[in-house]
């Protein structure tokens, strides 16, 4: 935007030079200036800008954030936990002592809470092994392996392709299908009081 | 036509839907999961919907706790109502359908629950069975919101048994809640599930072979005769028998078990509660599916814990053994029978509570045995359908049990195709196969219906006129098929209120329309409902007796229609089987 210079009446021009007089006198900057003006230089405000286009590549180095620690959201830990109440009173089984019941006591219950939690977790989860190779069979692993994958135990070393026993397949859920829920207020509620009446 | 074929199975106990695109070439048919509450304020989606419906009290729940996908509902339907059954009495409803079928109680009366708490409204087996539908049709909306379920081909699947009223009435509560659909019985569409699994059905069957179709539900047991016929050089299939409505089915099963340990531990002492019944069934039928799929096994513990939060203290704990097991369940429903052998009927207490006619001899092979005697037919291939076949034992012992029925004949166990969900997916198979072609079960009406017609004797005190039965629609009358004229005329009373009576055959022996059944052997047919009606009078004055014709067709949807036509003017009265009497 470009701004018009107002002109100024005679009368504060009159006082006006007096004290200029003095500006220009002490101030070599102010009146080096004062010649550029007088020189008919536009001040910045009343010329028209100019537009330079130009196009540059960005090469823009990010900043990883160091990783921190942070908590999961809890509400989806609440909701399974009432999931295996509600199935398996698995809280109930796990906020007991079991030392004073005999092998066969825990064993039948056992058996009831395996049940209620097995459906629990086929009912809301798909999980399957994370590699589909027979357990204690010999597998390579690339050089290049996702670590989060597979997890090399024993004598690690060198670059690899590296060469071993499954120990363990892995587990790695493929689908989550956890019930919708109206209010996450409530679900540290695992499980209400029941009175009957 | 719409976009998807949709099959929809109204289980007494569970309600599934099934559903392919109407553009795809391939056979595609898919399990829709149904949205529903599992707890306050929790919705799940899954593939079965129970079909329970409860009625919450005030203060059950928050307002927020019974949201659905599709808005807020002041009963519940589905998992969280059944769960909520077992705890608090009477508010729950359940096995809605058979109240369809019941012979003294109208489908509009307001009765359920039957056990109302007196602040519960009570409402009618119709409108349970309407919501039931709103609940799926909401659950598909939810999923296709651009392709509305009024648009789609839809098949609601009803047992075999189902009488006209019966068909009638689902068929007027699916119209309720926006659908328009077509009925299939329960075992035929268990039967076009295999046929659906097949890639040429016909390696698998000849000519004049007879299927039996033995659908063991939650609540009831449903069996129908398919044939094979030769036709214009190819074979083609009927359906040519359907069992009677047999209130029995898995849940006497579990029910059986649990009242055989309630036994053994009321020996010792321990009487249980009401709620230790449901515990102790759940956990009975755990140990009946490891006993079953382990014949080595020799006993399983079960356990029910306390209500308390010890699952120790206090637990009751009983002993099934495999013994028990295999006596109670094979030989209490599935004993050796001969050809012929009827089920028997307990001596009936003089007074019961108004519920469902359950039956009195729970031998599934008895049943069986006196459904093939009733029809004369030895099958060559049998078709299992329902959960409780999912045990191999039960499965083998049938197939036994049958090859011994029939005298060793050699009896082929098809395999079905799917024990869950077979009737749903057949369904959606025959509505795609009624829209694009592909082979059909030709299936009319189930038996001969007669209407009692009032013969005219000289007035004699104390004596009503004696009722004949004329044959009005014969076996096997198709949909759609031309109407049936009756050969003679009758008078038909209007503008007063009138009583029709109903027979319907009990064999399959196709009756000539118009064949006259006189009132002293009206005992080899069974009644059905009356129909208490006011036909207009038109212009005719009141309790005028008009001579009219009957006709009698099956509309598109598999509806029987009973039409009399006046002789005189084009007047015509129809005479549904829909408006019942108690």
């Amino acid at each position: 935007m470009t701004q018009k210079i107002k002109t100024v009446s005679f009368v504060p021009r009159f006082f006006g030079a007096f004290g200029q007089f003095f500006k220009y006198m002490g101030s070599g900057d102010y009146a080096a200036r004062c010649q550029r003006v007088a020189s008919g230089d536009l001040l910045a405000s009343e010329a028209e800008p100019t537009v330079i286009t130009e196009t540059i590549d960005v090469i823009r180095e990010i900043e990883v954030a160091a990783p921190t620690l942070d908590t999961v959201n809890i509400d989806g830990a609440h909701q399974l936990l009432q999931l295996l109440q509600q199935e398996a009173r698995f809280i109930d089984f796990l906020q007991e002592s079991i030392d004073d019941y005999t092998d066969e006591d825990v064993g039948a219950a056992a058996r009831q809470i395996h049940v209620g939690c097995a459906k629990v977790l086929k009912q809301h989860f798909t999980i399957e092994v994370v590699n589909t190779a027979s357990e204690s069979s010999r597998i390579e692993v690339p050089s290049d392996y996702d670590v989060k994958q597979i997890k090399l135990e024993g004598r690690v070393e060198g670059l690899g392709p590296y060469s071993g026993t499954l120990i363990h397949p892995g587990w790695k859920v493929v689908d989550t299908r956890l019930p919708k829920v109206t209010n996450t207020d409530n679900l540290t509620i695992l499980a209400p009081a029941e009175v009957e009446v | 036509m719409g976009d998807y074929f949709i099959g929809i199975d109204l289980g007494t106990t569970h309600s599934a839907v099934y559903y392919s695109a109407s553009a795809d070439d391939s056979l595609n048919l898919q399990a829709l999961t149904i949205p529903q509450l599992t707890a306050a304020g929790r919705v799940d989606s899954l593939p079965l919907l129970p079909s329970f419906v409860y009625f919450p009290h005030g203060t059950e729940f928050l307002e927020s706790d019974l949201q659905l996908p599709w808005g807020k509902v002041t009963s519940i339907v589905g998992q969280l109502a059944r769960e909520l059954g077992t705890k608090s009495s009477g508010r729950l409803v359940q096995s809605a359908k058979s109240w369809l079928c019941h012979s003294r109680v109208n489908v509009d009366e307001t009765i359920l629950p039957v056990d109302a708490l007196d602040e519960v409204q009570k409402v009618s087996p119709a409108i349970i069975i309407e919501m039931l539908l709103l609940h799926l049709v909401n659950a598909w909306s939810n999923q296709f919101p651009n392709t509305p379920i009024s648009e789609q081909n839809v098949v609601i699947t009803v047992p075999a048994s189902f009488d006209p009223a019966a068909r009638a009435i689902t068929e007027k509560a699916a119209e309720k809640v926006g659908l328009k659909t077509r009925l299939i019985e329960e075992p035929l569409a268990a039967f076009y599930a295999w046929l659906s699994d097949q890639s040429t059905w016909t390696d698998s069957l000849e000519v004049n072979e007879h299927i039996l179709v033995v659908d063991v539900g939650g609540g009831t047991t449903d069996l129908s005769l398919i044939q094979t016929v030769e036709k214009e050089g190819s074979l083609s299939l009927e359906r040519v028998a359907v069992g009677r409505h047999i209130l029995l089915g898995g849940d006497n099963m579990d029910m059986t078990l649990t009242y055989h340990l309630a036994g053994q531990l009321a020996q010792k002492g321990t009487s249980l509660e009401p709620w230790q019944i449901s515990g102790l069934t759940q956990a009975s039928r755990e140990a009946k599916e490891r006993l079953l799929s382990n014949p080595d096994l020799s006993e399983a513990t079960v356990v029910v814990p306390s209500r308390g939060r010890s699952l120790f203290n206090k637990s009751i704990k009983a002993t099934l053994t495999q013994k028990d097991v295999q006596q109670l369940l094979i030989d209490g429903f599935f004993p050796e029978v001969q050809l012929g052998e009827r089920a028997q009927n307990a001596v009936r207490s003089g007074l019961s509570k108004i519920n469902l006619d359950y039956e009195s001899d729970p031998a599934i092979t008895r049943h069986i045995s006196e459904f093939l005697a009733l029809h004369n037919i030895k099958p060559t291939k049998v078709l299992l359908n329902g959960g409780v076949f999912n045990a191999s034992l039960i499965r083998s012992t049938l197939e036994e049990r049958l090859g011994n029925l029939l005298n060793g004949a050699d009896v082929t166990m098809l395999t079905p195709s799917h024990l869950d969900y077979a009737v749903a997916k057949g369904a959606t198979y025959y509505a795609q196969v009624q829209a694009q072609g592909g082979v059909k079960v030709k299936s009319g009406l189930a038996a001969n219906y007669y209407i009692g017609v009032a013969s005219p004797m000289p007035a004699i005190p104390g004596m009503v006129p004696p009722v004949d039965a004329i044959c009005v629609a014969s076996f096997g009358l198709e949909e759609g098929a031309d109407e049936q004229m009756l050969p003679n005329e009758f008078a038909l009373v209007v503008g007063e209120n009138v009583t029709f009576r109903f027979f319907q055959s009990k064999n399959n022996e196709i009756e000539a329309v118009g064949k006259t059944i006189s009132s002293f052997s009206l005992g080899q047919l069974s009644e059905l409902n009356p129909l208490s009606i006011c036909l207009d009078a038109g212009h005719y004055p009141v309790g005028e007796m008009v001579r009219i014709y009957l006709t009698a067709r099956v509309t598109e949807l598999g509806l029987l229609l009973l039409q009399a036509h006046d002789t005189q003017s084009d007047l015509s009265w129809t005479i549904e089987f829909q408006v019942r009497e108690a």
